[in-house]
């Protein structure tokens, strides 16, 4: 917690006869990041690839691409929405093969085998599929033409060249231009507008245009064609007039059609006999790649090979162990303690804090041996989460949403299991904020109409609860609240930062970039009240606060680094004197900063005034509404979306405005029979979809800025970042995994 | 006994006989032909409206006498007569033997400049909010294009831009709601001071032309479309960059709910800020105080350049994050000054804590809403240089991912087009000390 995990730095030597063992048992067991150190030591060089990497290469790639085919052609089973809907949020576990213990020669013999049984027809079926799937949008394209030259006589395998004649079918824009070329020739042409949809503007037109020349006219008909951008239409190895052809062409596509069929079907008998081999194969072929391409980063000597890299050291007795024990004794282990910069990062938080883990990420990790602030920004994101979105319906939702990612997808998807944890974390204190404020889908008051006021207190008689944080009535207080939070935040900022420069010794920044702001704040502080009138306090403590101060802008403008410079007699003080005068945006830049934490009660108020619209709009319905108005409206309405529902069948736009279709047509019905109950049925549709409308979009305006506060204001006073995440060197496996695994 | 009864009764009677001698008072309903008379003790005076006096005991040669809240004595002469109350507060009629005090209250007026506020609320920050939307939803278009998976992503970086059209709704129906403008015929509503309606006013500049920031978040958003599309690990930052100019907004919702809220519009009614004399002078100060700060909200639009600049930058080199967004948060200094100047001003009139500022009197204190409209324009349109900072600072975070060395040189020069923005400070400021608010 605050500070990245304790790393060790290890060089290993063994024999280069076990190399290869202590290679896989590193990889097994995951636990080291391997690369080259910075200095290399004398009489050692880098080992390099071998040539089994290419081998292996080569057989990840092959395996890879005859999967890629074998897993396009999977069957998809027809299934109702219901089902549909259920499979995105609770998709069922993926399928993991055991794996076995392999030798590289037998693994290598059984992927050349299992490849030569499929991998040449597999191929070969997936580029007769293309082919096919190419020609018959080419005879697609052949029968549009052909369409628009219906009504012309002319026989298609005489276009082109014969002894006597030029016959030639094409289209083009500028027909009148074509016109003058070709009257200059022998030429006989004919030409028909098939400008496609609606009418086209002037010079945008199209026309087919049948060209018949004299042999002996060739060349200057081919200019007039070739000046006026003519475009030639092939129609190459088709016999007969367009209407034959168009049949034939039909013919042809359904022809090919059954025979895209049967290749499908061959390729997926194929698939049911291969796929899962395959699977196995690769994520084994995979494995010993990257055991190859990890010899770049490992040095050698005629007789040895030296690995260097890093391990958390809470594990170093388990690099030793796992070494020792893959060389049989016969190894040299060197573990010390990392130092510097340059060392990878491993986070150490204790679980509940791990998913926020990523909000250090997205910015940047830290460097080793700094300040990791998980700790910190998890918490105070999901405390201004709450605040900036205040209201418990909300709140509920984002938990539900965050819930599902969890117990759904999350079971095996990190990055939803992390955001699912975040939502539902976010979500609880929203609902805790909104229970502070009193609001529920908006403020609780019974003149805004609001629905859950109104269920609870002149429904079910419920006493009024009470309302311990009333934004709307007094939003001062938040404001308040939303200061000292900022305040604290950013003195902690700091803090951490003044840390960070006793560790390193360098009390010259101390001083002048934290201590400064130690004493600005508070003496300012104390000022600033008097002056507003917002406190009394003695004389002597004025003083006090002027003298504090006094030496925080001392500190801030940096005088001590002048004077340091002047008693150095350094050059150029005087440009320097003058750079520090920009130290005054500091000053400003913390007011802004500080002032900025004001955006939690602008952004809490914003929630709940808005859902109060809602409900105040809800209010106006009911007096607006006449009972046929809004029967006729409704019906007529819902009649429309459910014909076009019927149209856009299957997809889920159907499905939507079949649904909202439906919902008009019985809205309309109720309106007519039982006007409270259609204005009940429609009121109570409008509020749940505004205000799912409105916790959207307010929920993630509130998860950007507690983001951005912590991201911009808190770390503009200490985080750096620049670091590089610990990348351990472990297996990779999709479709297998090991069993009796424990790491 | 039952004589001395009848007697008691009959002299009652004859007492309260001259009570009788009416006042009625007639007046026409504005926009209607009906002529309505009620008795003196049931109308309700308000300002601006013609209202006619009948004693039922005089004759033409009966003398009225008015006296107004500050002094003024008007004496009229006829059995009718006509009379225009220019004042709200306590008046003095008296005719004949009857003397009233009667409660002229502000009418309408006020209502109706708050609905000027709300319109302004919600256009300007519509207009503002529309186009950012548009300049984000172009990229966005544009990232569909590629791939049509990119339409979630492309709509939440759309979406940003449009909070400032809500936080200018949201203020446009609180003052609706405040000023009981929803569902109601504002004409008969007498309870809204001429000087709330001008804090309304104020709001709705704050929110509304602070809304234009949403320009600036266009951009900025319409750049992280196009780095989220190029590679999805850079969403998290272009959403940071995307949400930078919103503060700008956030600052005027902020000064909207201040002015609202000190004026009662969102607590339930006017506080005494807004009945006691001098009120005018208050509301004159929160249109100045709404100005400023809404105006200065157009330096977003340097800032969304500059941040969509440092989230082009950060997608070629990951390093440039926090570098891009220190230059990218420069051009906000502008709105903090203005933000500032508001909260001094506000703070010195009472309306931050709702107390009555007890050492002006009603005089100064209008003279003082004049100063803070001149101190709003002050901060506020030099704030505009924000745009200014904004192009230099974008220039500059392109030019540090080039050269880091830079770096220094580039902060330097966006930090000179906010000098102009501190000289528009400084005017301010002694604006204020020489209104001696400060």
């Amino acid at each position: 917690m605050l500070l990245p995990a304790k790393m060790s730095e290890f060089y290993v030597l063994v024999h280069r006869r076990d190399r290869d063992r202590v290679i896989k048992a590193l990889h097994r067991m995951g636990i080291a990041e391997v690369d080259l150190p910075k200095e290399l030591p004398p009489e050692v060089n880098v080992h390099g690839v071998e040539d089994e990497h290419s081998r292996f290469a080569e057989l990840d790639f092959r395996v890879t691409k005859v999967l890629e085919v074998l897993e396009g052609v999977a069957e998809h089973p027809l299934m109702r929405m219901a089902q549909k809907i259920k499979r995105l949020v609770f998709p069922p576990p993926p399928v993991k093969y055991p794996s076995s213990e392999v030798e590289r020669e037998a693994l290598i013999r059984e992927v050349e085998e299992t490849l030569a049984k499929c991998e040449h027809q597999v191929l070969a079926l997936q580029r007769k599929r293309e082919e096919i799937a190419e020609s018959i949008a080419r005879a697609r394209d052949q029968i549009r033409w052909l369409r628009h030259m219906q009504g012309w006589n002319i026989e298609l395998s005489a276009l082109g060249e014969s002894p006597y004649l030029f016959i030639t079918v094409g289209t083009v824009r500028d027909i009148s231009a074509l016109v003058g070329r070709l009257r200059k020739t022998d030429a006989i042409y004919e030409y028909r507008e098939i400008s496609e949809g609606r009418r086209r503007k002037k010079g945008q037109e199209l026309y087919l245009v049948a060209v018949l020349a004299h042999i002996k006219d060739k060349k200057a008909v081919e200019a007039a064609l070739r000046n006026s951008a003519f475009s030639e239409l092939n129609f190459e190895g088709l016999w007969g007039t367009p209407p034959e052809v168009i049949k034939m062409l039909q013919e042809r596509i359904k022809d090919l059609q059954a025979e895209a069929k049967e290749t499908l079907r061959k390729l997926r008998s194929f698939r049911r006999e291969f796929l899962e081999k395959l699977r196995v194969l690769r994520d084994e072929v995979h494995n010993e790649k990257m055991r190859e391409e990890i010899k770049v980063s490992l040095l050698k000597t005629e007789m040895t090979t030296l690995l260097h890299g890093f391990v958390r050291k809470k594990e170093e007795h388990l690099l030793r162990e796992t070494v020792e024990r893959a060389s049989g004794g016969s190894a040299l282990v060197l573990l010390e303690e990392a130092k510097g910069e340059d060392v990878p990062v491993d986070y150490e938080n204790p679980k509940p804090l791990k998913p926020y883990e990523m909000f250090v990420d997205m910015f940047s990790p830290p460097k080793y041996g700094k300040i990791e602030p998980t700790a910190i920004i998890g918490p105070l994101f999901v405390l201004y989460f709450g605040i900036t979105l205040g209201d418990a319906f909300y709140g509920l939702l984002v938990a539900l949403t965050g819930f599902l990612l969890l117990k759904g997808r999350g079971k095996f998807d990190d990055t939803y299991r992390q955001f699912g944890s975040i939502l539902f974390a976010s979500g609880l204190s929203a609902v805790f904020f909104g229970i502070l404020q009193g609001g529920f889908m908006g403020p609780m008051t019974l003149e805004s109409g609001n629905p859950m006021a109104i269920f609870l207190y002149r429904v079910l008689g419920l006493p009024q609860m009470p309302v311990f944080l009333d934004t709307m009535s007094n939003p001062i207080i938040l404001l308040l609240i939303a200061l000292v939070l900022g305040i604290a935040q950013l003195m902690l900022g700091y803090a951490f930062a003044a840390w960070q420069n006793i560790k390193d010794r360098k009390y010259l920044d101390l001083l002048q970039d934290q201590v400064s702001w130690f004493l600005l704040v508070p003496g300012g502080g104390i000022l600033i009240g008097v002056a507003f009138g917002w406190w009394e306090v003695s004389p002597t403590m004025v003083t006090i606060a002027w003298i504090i101060v006094a030496v925080g802008l001392f500190l801030l403008f940096q005088i001590p680094d002048i004077a340091l410079a002047i008693r150095r007699g350094e050059k150029g003080i005087l440009g320097r004197g003058i750079g520090k005068m920009l130290k005054f945006f500091d000053l400003t830049g913390f007011i802004g900063n500080w002032l900025s934490y004001a955006r939690l009660l602008a952004l809490g108020l914003a929630t709940a005034g808005i859902a109060m619209t809602i409900n105040i709009f809800a209010g106006i319905l009911v007096s607006f509404t006449s009972q046929f108005v809004c029967a006729t409206l409704f019906l007529v309405m819902g009649v429309a979306l459910m014909g076009v529902a019927l149209r856009n069948a299957g997809d889920l736009k159907g499905v939507a405005l079949k649904y909202v279709g439906a919902f008009l047509l019985v809205d309309g019905i109720l309106f007519a029979a039982y006007p409270a109950a259609g204005l009940f049925l429609f009121l109570a549709v409008f509020l749940i979809v505004a205000h799912i409308g409105n916790a959207v979009l307010q929920a993630l305006g509130s998860f950007v800025h507690s983001l951005r506060l912590q991201y911009v204001e808190f770390f503009g006073t200490f985080y750096e970042g620049g670091g590089r995440r610990f990348e351990p060197f472990e297996e990779k496996r999709i479709y297998t995994e090991r069993r009796g695994v424990s790491k | 006994m039952k004589a001395k009864f009848i007697i008691g009764i009959l002299l009652l009677l004859a007492m309260a006989a001259p009570a009788m001698a009416a006042v009625d008072v007639s007046y026409q309903k504005w926009m209607s032909t009906e002529i309505t008379t009620q008795d003196i003790g049931d109308v309700d005076l308000v300002v601006g409206e013609k209202y006619t006096f009948t004693y039922s005991e005089g004759n033409n040669s009966t003398i009225w006498r008015i006296v107004s809240p500050d002094g003024g004595v008007t004496v009229l002469e006829g059995q009718s007569v006509s009379y225009v109350f220019q004042q709200e507060g306590t008046y003095v009629i008296s005719v004949g033997n009857e003397t009233y005090e009667k409660e002229v209250h502000p009418g309408p007026l006020g209502a109706f400049l708050a609905l000027i506020g709300a319109g302004v609320a919600i256009g300007a920050s519509g207009m503002g909010a529309a186009i950012g939307v548009g300049i984000a939803g172009a990229s966005g278009a544009a990232a569909v294009a590629e791939r049509k998976e990119n339409f979630s992503r492309a709509i939440i970086f759309a979406a940003f831009p449009q909070t400032q059209a809500i936080y200018g709704l949201l203020v446009a129906i609180l003052i609706l709601y405040g000023t009981g403008a929803i569902g109601a015929n504002l004409m008969l509503s007498n309870d809204i001071p001429l000087s709330q309606g001008l804090m309304a006013l104020g709001a709705g500049l704050s929110v509304g032309i602070a809304g234009l920031s949403a320009i600036g978040q266009g951009i900025a958003a319409g750049t992280g479309v196009s780095i989220t599309v190029t590679n999805p690990k850079n969403f998290g930052k272009g959403l940071i960059f995307s949400v930078l100019p919103e503060t700008q907004a956030i600052y005027g919702l902020l000064v909207a709910i201040f002015l609202l809220y000190g004026s009662g519009i969102i607590s339930g009614g006017p506080t005494p800020l807004m009945t006691m004399a001098g009120a005018l002078g208050i509301g004159l100060a929160g249109v100045g105080v709404g100005l400023g700060m809404g105006i200065s909200g157009i330096t977003a639009i340097g800032q969304g350049i500059a941040a969509s600049a440092g989230a082009a930058a950060t997608a070629e080199k990951p390093e440039m994050f926090s570098r891009g967004i220190i230059m990218a948060v420069l051009p906000e200094t502008q709105s903090i000054y203005a933000l500032l100047v508001s909260i001094l001003i506000l703070n010195a009139l009472g309306v931050l804590t709702v107390s009555v500022p007890a050492s002006y009197t009603a005089y100064q204190l209008a003279l003082i809403g004049l100063g803070a409209i001149g101190a709003g324009f002050a901060v506020g349109i030099a704030g505009v240089s924000g745009i200014g900072q904004g192009i230099t600072a974008g220039a500059g975070v392109s030019a540090t991912s080039r050269n880091p060395q830079a770096f220094t040189s580039s902060l330097i020069l966006a930090v000179m087009s906010e000098t102009f923005a501190i000289f528009g400070l400084l005017i301010a400021i002694f604006i204020m000390i020489a209104m001696g608010v400060l």
